[in-house]
């Protein structure tokens, strides 16, 4: 008997651990609203700091790169600009004045305003390992009242969503993920659909309504049904229409409005909306609920 | 006991720096080092440990990712059984056949990573476009195969050695028997 079982012995942790990653699988997919293991949170909590110890010192090196290496050809040209510089540095108390009044500095705080909704600012540390699921590892977490269901942005438009949490890291899966799908409308028309990632750099609207009430150009934004993302907030343009009308369901590509290619910095929407707030349950992510009101409703 | 615990370690490791790196460069860019340390693994480790150690850099890999926890640790095994199965037939110790057995694994591994998707997902994420981003991450990760063999060898042989030095210091101490 010791002898079979020293024999099936392979076999049977091979099948034990393959089934046990299936199961993972089935739970994983089944149950969204969840919050992961704490061993998942650990290893998260972890993954932020390396990440940022690997990242930043790269990013500084790169920075300083551009910023004084590759300026080298200029260098007979710094002898003029010296001459300049007791003039730059009394505009400089102007400029200053003029950073925080216009750009994105102006755009963020209009953008705060308007939603009434605590919003937390997070760097972006990381990104997935993996090159078949999009989405970005935060530098902040359930210590700064980050939850599971909470709507990622910046002033371009929407992000994702947060998908897992440590206490002092979050992941959030981006919109591009294949996962994701966000209830849309086109600012237009008005026309309702859901914007599907495509696990590029693309997203698909799909819509029922007649073909011509999507075209190309048209804004996508929020549509702010199905309770996870505020009404109004901006997700892309149709860069093209799917010409078969024959299809019930139509499709059309959507240019993301985020460069999601240049995140550095997010917002973290402190407040999940109703259908995250009854999947994930009241317990975990009790925060102050100020009343919702959105951009279209504020105007 | 140590070299396992130190290649998943390692593994571990290579999963988070595979993210910050992902962040740095276009993804297809980034070489698949979680991968490389399962066939690292496959190659000095036992069958048994070899394994555990590739579930657990797998499932490690998952947690740190978006992927659906348990789909690399899935592909890890697989991974490993094939390497294994591989291993039984060409020289893999040797850095060519390793780099282009690394280059087929990383392709085998996408399009496993396909399967699943469409099993749990109900989509197939491999397009023509995928297929490029694939081949390119393939030929970026299959020349780093025979250093990360030979780093996991180094650390495997360092600790087996100073394990063995340990027990021959006890040896010594034994009482004498006539």
């Amino acid at each position: 008997m010791s002898e079979f079982l020293r024999r099936i012995r392979l076999p049977l942790l091979f099948a034990a651990l393959l089934l046990g990653t299936l199961a993972l699988m089935l739970r994983d997919r089944g149950d969204a609203a969840e919050e992961r293991h704490w061993a998942a949170r650990a290893l998260l909590e972890l993954a932020a700091p390396v990440q940022k110890a690997i990242t930043r010192p790269i990013l500084f090196v790169r920075e300083t790169w551009e910023r004084y290496v590759a300026l080298v050809d200029l260098h007979a040209e710094n002898e003029a600009l010296r001459a300049e510089v007791a003039r730059l540095e009394e505009e400089n108390l102007q400029y200053r004045e003029a950073l925080v009044t216009s750009g994105q500095l102006r755009r963020i705080v209009e953008m705060r305003r308007d939603f009434e909704v605590p919003l937390l600012p997070a760097d972006v540390v990381g990104e997935d390992a993996s090159p078949w699921a999009r989405s970005l590892l935060l530098d902040r977490g359930r210590s700064s009242d980050v939850r599971s269901g909470m709507p990622v942005m910046i002033d371009q438009g929407v992000v994702g969503l947060v998908s897992a949490t440590s206490l002092h890291a979050a992941r959030a899966m981006m919109i591009l993920d294949r996962r994701s799908a966000v209830d849309a409308m086109i600012q237009r028309s008005r026309a309702r659909g859901l914007v599907r990632g495509l696990g590029t750099g693309e997203l698909e609207f799909e819509f029922m309504v007649r073909g011509d009430d999507v075209g190309v150009g048209d804004e996508v934004i929020t549509s702010g049904v199905g309770g996870v993302y505020p009404k109004g907030l901006r997700i892309g343009t149709i860069r093209s229409v799917s010409a078969d009308r024959s299809e019930l369901l139509h499709t059309a590509r959507v240019e993301p409005s985020v460069d999601f290619g240049r995140l550095e910095q997010v917002f973290v929407m402190l407040r999940r909306g109703p259908t995250m707030e009854l999947l994930f349950g009241g317990g975990d992510g009790d925060l102050p609920e100020p009343e919702p009101k959105t951009v279209a409703e504020r105007r | 006991m140590k070299p396992p615990v130190a290649l998943t370690a390692l593994g571990l490791l290579a999963a988070l720096v595979q993210g910050a790196l992902a962040y740095l460069a276009p993804a297809h860019l980034v070489p698949d080092l979680s991968l490389l340390v399962t066939l690292a693994a496959a190659l000095v480790l036992g069958p048994a440990a070899g394994l555990v150690v590739a579930a657990t850099v797998g499932l490690g890999a998952d947690m740190v990712s978006g992927t659906l926890l348990g789909q690399l640790a899935c592909l890890r095994l697989l991974d490993l059984v094939l390497t294994r199965g591989i291993a039984g037939q060409l020289d893999l110790r040797r850095g060519l056949p390793l780099a282009v057995f690394a280059f087929a694994l990383v392709w085998i591994d996408g399009f496993g990573q396909a399967g699943l998707s469409l099993l749990f997902l109900g989509e197939f994420p491999l397009r023509a476009g995928e297929l490029v981003t694939l081949g390119i991450r393939a030929a970026v990760t299959a020349p780093l195969a025979p250093l990360v063999g030979a780093l996991a060898r180094r650390v495997c042989e360092r600790l087996d050695e100073s394990e063995a030095r340990r027990e021959m210091r006890l040896e010594t101490r034994r009482a004498v028997l006539r």
